[in-house]
């Protein structure tokens, strides 16, 4: 994200650094939904965020009166059809430097240390759940302000209770078809392991894949949105089986940009995750199943190998 | 999409996806020389997916041979074999690169390993990432120095992954390409069979260790088990793809396809953990279950016969049972018969390897069960044809002989059987069986030998064949009769037995039939070839050619003949267009039926040879008993010869002489014994009395061909002249001229018959002084009648011999060879020796040789001439009046000499040795 | 120069005396080893004139009392290396009992002018020097039963010849079947 600020030359820019126990910690991120690459820090949830703010006056500027320096931190869900409209659930500030006039680069220093941040952070197609650090300059003619995203995740503990996922599915003396997954609940570096018994086959099967879908859900009542994106498709077998068939079912979670589920949040919006198990016969008809799978996150999102990720996006384009 | 019926479009889109995988190919390779092997992967990925890709293009048109031509094409010739051939270099590149790490770190390079395992399933289409795992696979296999339990499991998630591929085409390629990669990285015993017992032998004491004990071992023995049964569901399920009309071609495409399924089976007998006891316990059970359970007749036709061809003998010996019983449960509409032949013929080729192997059978009741099994399988099907029936019976018959040489009661009761079953059918043979009986008739022939003619029902079963066939089959019985050892014909029951079988080769076909049936302008050549062969005597070998010219188009459409004039009684016109096309090829039948003749007539004599009744090498014990041997032998010859006497003029070249010089042989050898043995008045037989019964079928035999048989009497002369009989021997002689002065007419012919006449005489010692001057002035007349000079000649010359010979007298022979010559003469001087007549002779021939126009030729029969001369001068030619004629002659020939520059070679050759040697004389 | 191998045999009288040549003398007749047949006749049927034929590149045969082929020539010489060597039957020789009438043969040796004359006819094996000559009779190959001889054994001749030299190799088979070879040496003599 990039922010076009007024008067942009003749600001002062500010660097958002890294100072204190944070560190260890700290990972880049690449990438986000926009495709823009952008890198930005990592925090978890308990985690204190803080850093120095260097104000830097621009070249030709010799001093620079303020009404006081202001940092805050904010995480807020922004709605994609709802401009303006964002919902802040975290707001803290601090005050970083009394009203006074600035004659040189100046280093602030914040830290917001008992901020719990709630949500992880999240990019989705209509909404998003964003935080940053906002920087104000406060100035008679108006604040000169700067936010400076930065990441959460949130590691999630172990789930108690994890049954394994079955199901049936069929079209009455044609297609007879179970199938189970090992768990209902993945973390999100899991392996969906599973098998498909075919009980009765009439149909010739040209194909099998299973997706994995994500369903955005925003609004409520009348007003509820419901976008739903194909993450993957992921191909489990070729061929027409026969009665009695089983066919193993391997997923590798790793390789996509999969978020842990998210639940009601503030009753503004829902992530969730399917499992479609689909089925195409010669005729391009299409058989299939969904079961909603719980993703959470075990441990941070370690930083990737670029090849991985581009060799599991290049095999996501090539499914025809 | 791809237009599946228009070959451009076909050629172009192959052209396109070979250049596609090639440039990904290329790709891949430049990015692991980089030593980027994600990269390299990413290209990898896409050059399987031309494997891919074409089954949608092509899938949708649902032509499935063009599909299946796709991808044997693809995969065999083209792609696959690019592709596979390319993913070896990935493969070598990921094994270095493991074996890189490993050297540092062993652990951080099996965990590199196994995140790169994982990481190619991240593909998201199912055939290029599990051609990837396998890759990757076949790399973990080797990882580890000893067997060990990660690369069992990986192989087995290999396998289990492999599921998803349920296309029968792209499955069975892909888990080709498994079996291929893991082939050499299996756990197995080590080389050598001693290995394998003292590998069993390791662990427990018992003799032959259970896999079980092995786990790496038996998970290997199970992979490939596994992949079998896969690759068979998927083989089996071909069928099922695509339309029901295109059938018949989806049933081609699998039997193409067929070797992919059975290469399972090579890699099974390929493990040498795979015991006897193990095949016999474990593996059979389990292949036999899945071919059972396959119930395709595809499939267990050609399965069942992998499994004879595959393994060893020994196994099927051990294993009789349990896969006979699984044919038993096989799909109705398998060729059960077909199965069971092969295996019984394996294991009779195994029996014919040696004497130890054919123990194993004596062990085990492997006929009965044979027996059994061929008996419930005409029980069961009873959609099997007469010729499955006896196809079945044939192969046991084989079998027996084989397997149980001693034990003649097993054929015996099998060609009973087969007779049962034809008289059940109403007589009937189909033509379609008549290879089925003559492999019948040879085959207890090995091991029976002469034995096997004495049972009647062997004998009854060539009669159901055509005479053609039954030709055939006799000459091939007497071929393989001919070639055993120790075989003979040893008394008249015998050679009745042998001789009624094999008809065909010593008698015509049945002559009114056929001649009821030719056609009228047949009939009248026939006739006037049949009076000639009878009578005329003089031009017998043009009357042999003309004669095969017509045998031979009778004969072979005999049958055919003989069925048109069943249907249709006026069935003229068809003879008709027979006849005509005899006549077309006729020259081509003709020489090829002329010389299956004279194979068989060879035969034959090969055959009468075998006519012998007495052991070689027990000679001596033999001689006791000659008296009786001695009676049945000649007896057997005159059997013989009462059937000979039907044969024909044509056979009777090929078949007497060998008759005759088994008899004078035999005489030589009745000489012999009685002259030298003890008790040689027990035998009642005297050659004498044989040379009667020489005389008799020589008188027969002179007339047909006559110049042979003037050498044949020529021999028999000879021969009774070794055995002191003069008389015989003079008589002989003398049918000798006889035969030669009323038969023989071919001036070269005379010629040579002659000059063997003369040096035969020559050797001659016995003969009263009377006969053998009849004889010898007989020679002199015949040469000088000869037509052609040169002829006349020469013959004359030898005459001279005659009449100056110094041969028989043992005393000559001793002095001559020690040289000193000069001296012998005095003392034999016998009546024997004229030499006024052999001068005379000599000169007669000089002056032939003078008045001959050829001039090379000339000098060289002088040349001849003065060694006659010097020859009889050397052995001491007493007559006086000698010398003149042959300074005279040898003026002659110094002029002649002289006029064609030949005195050089002259000179050196006979001139000068002759007076070398008479110098050295004085 | 490597040796040049010819194969002399005759009388085999297939099969009208004899069944085939005997199976030990089969496995050492091994195509592709021998340079050249020489056969004194009698041979037989065409089978097995067509197995010699097999044997060796160069075929040559004279015609025996028994051969009806009457293309075959009466005599015939061939060069072999150094050597010239003459070929002919012998029936139509003098023959002496039982040694076979070397003056007669010389006689013939002169005739052809050659250095080594082959002869059959006897059934009996011999080889003989006159004269610096070498007169060679193989027997019959067959052991075929013979009106002059009794007692046949089968045996055939080989010849190496190399330069001036030839070594005569007699392959026989004895009575209690066991195979017997001899081996004798012949050296062309100089020219004086």
């Amino acid at each position: 994200m990039k922010v076009v600020w007024d008067n942009q030359d003749s600001l002062p820019t500010v660097r958002v650094g890294n100072t204190g126990s944070g560190e260890v910690n700290e990972e880049r991120v690449l990438g986000s939904a926009s495709g823009m690459e952008n890198q930005m820090f990592l925090f978890t949830a308990e985690q204190s965020v803080s850093g120095t703010v260097e104000v830097i006056l621009p070249a030709n500027t010799r001093k620079l009166e303020h009404n006081g320096i202001k940092a805050e931190i904010i995480g807020q869900l922004e709605f994609a059809h709802n401009h303006g409209n964002n919902h802040t659930f975290l707001s803290s500030q601090q005050d970083l430097g009394n009203p006074g006039i600035l004659t040189k680069d100046t280093s602030y220093h914040f830290d917001f240390k008992e901020n719990e941040k709630q949500y992880e952070s999240y990019d989705g197609t209509n909404v998003r759940i964003r935080y940053f650090v906002r920087v104000r300059i406060l100035r008679s003619h108006g604040p000169v302000s700067k936010e400076f995203d930065f990441y959460v995740q949130k590691v999630q503990p172990q789930p108690e209770v994890n049954n394994p996922l079955k199901m049936e599915v069929g079209v009455e003396d044609c297609l007879h078809v179970e199938f189970e997954y090992d768990k209902s609940k993945y973390h999100l570096k899991d392996v969906i392991s599973g098998k498909i018994y075919f009980v009765l086959v009439r149909i010739k099967i040209k194909h099998m894949e299973l997706q994995i879908l994500k369903r955005e859900t925003t609004g409520s009542g009348p007003n509820t949105y419901n976008e739903t994106e194909v993450i993957t498709k992921y191909e489990i077998m070729d061929g027409s089986p026969i009665k009695g068939e089983n066919i193993p079912i391997r997923v590798f979670l790793e390789p996509y940009e999969l978020t842990p589920t998210l639940k009601t949040v503030h009753n503004k919006f829902s992530v969730k995750y399917l499992l479609n198990l689909v089925l195409v016969d010669e005729d391009d008809r299409r058989y299939f199943r969904q079961q909603e799978i719980l993703l959470w996150r075990k441990e941070l999102k370690h930083s990737q190998n670029r090849d991985m990720l581009q060799f599991a996006h290049n095999s996501k384009t090539n499914v025809a | 999409m791809v237009d599946t019926n228009n070959p451009e479009e076909q050629e172009r889109y192959f052209k396109d996806a070979t250049e596609n995988v090639r440039r990904n190919a290329f790709y891949m390779q430049e990015e692991l020389d980089k030593d980027r092997l994600h990269d390299a992967i990413k290209h990898a990925y896409t050059m399987i997916g031309e494997l891919r890709t074409s089954k949608q293009v092509i899938e949708n048109n649902n032509n499935n041979l063009f599909l299946c031509q796709c991808f044997v094409c693809m995969c065999k010739k083209k792609k696959k074999m690019m592709v596979t051939s390319e993913l070896a270099h990935l493969e070598t590149h990921v094994m270095d690169k493991f074996r890189e790490k490993q050297k540092a770190n062993e652990a951080t390079a099996l965990e590199w390993l196994t995140e790169l395992y994982n990481r190619v399933q991240f593909c998201g289409n199912i055939v290029p990432r599990l051609y990837l795992l396998i890759t990757v696979a076949s790399v973990k296999l080797k990882a580890y120095k000893e067997w060990h339990e990660d690369t069992m499991k990986t192989i087995f998630d290999v396998v289990e992954l492999s599921k998803g591929v349920q296309h029968p085409t792209r499955g069975l390629f892909l888990r080709n390409y498994l079996s291929q990669v893991c082939r050499s990285a299996l756990p197995d015993v080590p080389d050598g069979v001693l290995n394998v017992l003292n590998f069993y032998n390791h662990n427990n004491n018992d003799d032959v260790g259970s896999l079980d004990d092995h786990p790496f071992i038996k998970q290997s023995v199970d992979f490939v088990l596994k992949n079998f049964a896969e690759m068979t569901r998927l083989w089996v399920r071909m069928q099922h793809q695509g339309a029901v009309r295109d059938r018949v071609r989806r049933e081609k495409e699998r039997l193409q396809l067929r070797m992919l399924v059975g290469t399972n089976l090579r890699r099974l007998s390929e493990l040498n953990c795979i015991s006897k006891a193990v095949y016999q316990d474990y593996v059979l059970k389990n292949l036999l279950e899945n071919i059972v359970k396959s119930k395709d007749k595809i499939a267990q036709d050609y399965l069942m016969e992998c499994i004879i061809m595959v393994f060893g003998d020994e196994y099927h010996l051990a294993t009789l049972e349990s896969f006979l019983s699984a044919v038993n449960k096989l799909h109705s509409s398998v060729a059960v018969n077909q199965i069971v032949i092969k295996l019984m013929n394996r294991l009779a080729k195994y029996a014919e390897q040696g004497a130890d192997h054919r123990q194993s059978f004596q062990d085990k009741n492997v006929f009965e069960t044979f027996e059994q099994q061929v008996k419930e399988i005409i029980q069961k099907h009873t959609k099997l044809t007469i010729d499955d029936t006896l196809g079945l019976y044939v192969e046991l018959v084989n079998f027996a002989a084989q397997c149980y040489p001693g034990k003649d009661d097993y054929v015996v009761s099998m060609i009973k059987e087969s007779l049962h079953t034809i008289q059940k059918n109403n007589n009937q043979v189909p033509a379609s069986s008549v290879a089925h009986l003559s492999r019948m008739l040879l085959a207890p022939l090995k091991s029976m030998q002469l034995r096997v003619f004495e049972v009647k029902e062997y004998r009854d079963l060539i009669s159901f064949l055509d005479f053609a066939q039954k030709r055939q089959v006799s000459a091939d019985m007497v071929g393989s009769l001919v070639q055993l050892d120790n075989v003979y014909l040893r008394t008249p029951e015998q050679v009745e037995l042998v001789f009624g079988m094999i008809e065909p080769l010593w008698c015509d076909p049945d002559q009114d039939k056929s001649k009821k049936h030719d056609t009228a302008g047949l009939d009248k050549d026939k006739d006037k070839d049949t009076e000639k062969g009878g009578n005329v005597k003089k031009s017998g070998d043009d009357d042999e050619q003309g004669q095969d010219k017509d045998d031979a188009p009778k004969k072979k459409d005999k049958s055919k003949k003989k069925a048109d004039s069943e249907r249709d009684d006026g069935g003229d016109s068809s003879c008709e267009s027979i006849h005509e096309q005899h006549t077309a090829g006729r020259e081509e039948t003709k020489s090829s039926d002329d010389e299956t003749f004279e194979n068989e007539q060879n035969l034959m004599a090969k055959l009468i040879q075998l006519i012998y009744n007495e052991d070689t090498d027990t000679h001596y014990q033999a001689l006791l008993y000659t008296y009786a041997y001695i009676y049945t032998y000649i007896y057997t010859l005159h059997l013989a010869r009462k059937y000979f006497g039907q044969g024909g003029d044509r056979r009777l070249v090929y078949t007497f002489p060998p008759l005759v010089f088994n008899c004078l042989s035999l005489i030589a050898r009745t000489h012999g014994l009685l002259s030298s043995e003890e008790r040689s008045n027990a035998i009642t037989m005297k050659p004498k009395k044989m040379f009667q019964f020489v005389h008799k079928i020589c008188h027969i035999y002179g007339t047909h061909c006559p110049e042979l048989g003037c050498r044949i009497w020529l021999q028999a002369a000879l021969a009774a002249e070794r055995c002191a009989l003069s008389e015989i021997s003079y008589e002989f002689f003398s049918q000798a001229f006889l035969c030669y002065e009323e038969y023989v007419s071919d001036s070269n012919e005379q010629y040579e018959a002659l000059r063997c006449f003369i040096s035969g005489l020559q050797s001659v010692k016995n003969l009263e002084q009377d006969n053998f001057d009849t004889l010898r002035s007989k020679c002199v007349q015949h040469a000088q009648r000869l037509l052609k000079k040169p002829h006349c000649a020469r013959t004359l010359a030898l005459c001279a011999h005659l009449y100056w010979d110094v041969a028989y007298t043992p005393f000559f022979n001793f002095f001559l060879h020690i040289k000193y010559l000069h001296i012998m003469c005095i003392f034999f001087i016998t009546e024997f020796k004229q030499a006024d007549v052999a001068t005379k002779c000599l000169k007669k021939s000089g002056q032939k040789i003078n008045s001959m126009m050829d001039g090379v030729e000339k000098i060289e029969m002088f040349v001849e001439l003065l060694n006659k001369y010097v020859y009889l001068i050397m052995k001491q030619c007493p007559d006086v009046t000698m010398i003149f004629p042959f300074v005279h002659f040898v003026y002659l020939c110094i002029y002649t000499c002289l006029l064609f520059s030949f005195f050089d070679r002259f000179f050196r050759n006979i001139y000068f040795y002759f007076y070398f040697r008479l110098n050295c004389r004085k | 120069m490597a040796a040049q191998l010819a194969l002399v045999l005759g009388d085999l009288h297939v099969p009208t005396r004899s069944r085939d040549l005997p199976e030990q003398f089969k496995n050492l007749l091994v195509p592709g080893k021998i340079h050249h047949v020489l056969a004194t006749g009698n041979i037989g049927s065409k089978q097995i004139r067509e197995y010699l034929t097999r044997t060796a590149p160069n075929y040559h045969q004279v015609r025996g009392d028994f051969d009806k082929d009457p293309n075959l020539p009466e005599k015939k010489v061939v060069q072999i290396g150094n050597f010239k060597i003459g070929i002919i039957h012998g029936h139509q020789v003098l023959f002496v009992v039982p040694w076979g009438d070397t003056e007669s043969l010389s006689a013939i040796q002169r005739q052809l002018d050659v250095d080594i004359l082959i002869s059959g006819h006897t059934h009996q094996f011999s080889v003989a020097t006159v004269d610096g000559k070498c007169l060679i009779n193989p027997g019959s190959a067959t052991g075929a039963y013979s009106s002059i001889a009794s007692d046949v054994q089968p045996s055939f001749v080989l010849l190496a010849i190399q330069g001036n030299s030839v070594v005569i190799y007699v392959y026989k088979i004895k009575k209690n079947g066991e195979l017997d070879v001899g081996r004798s040496t012949f050296d062309k003599e100089k020219k004086k």
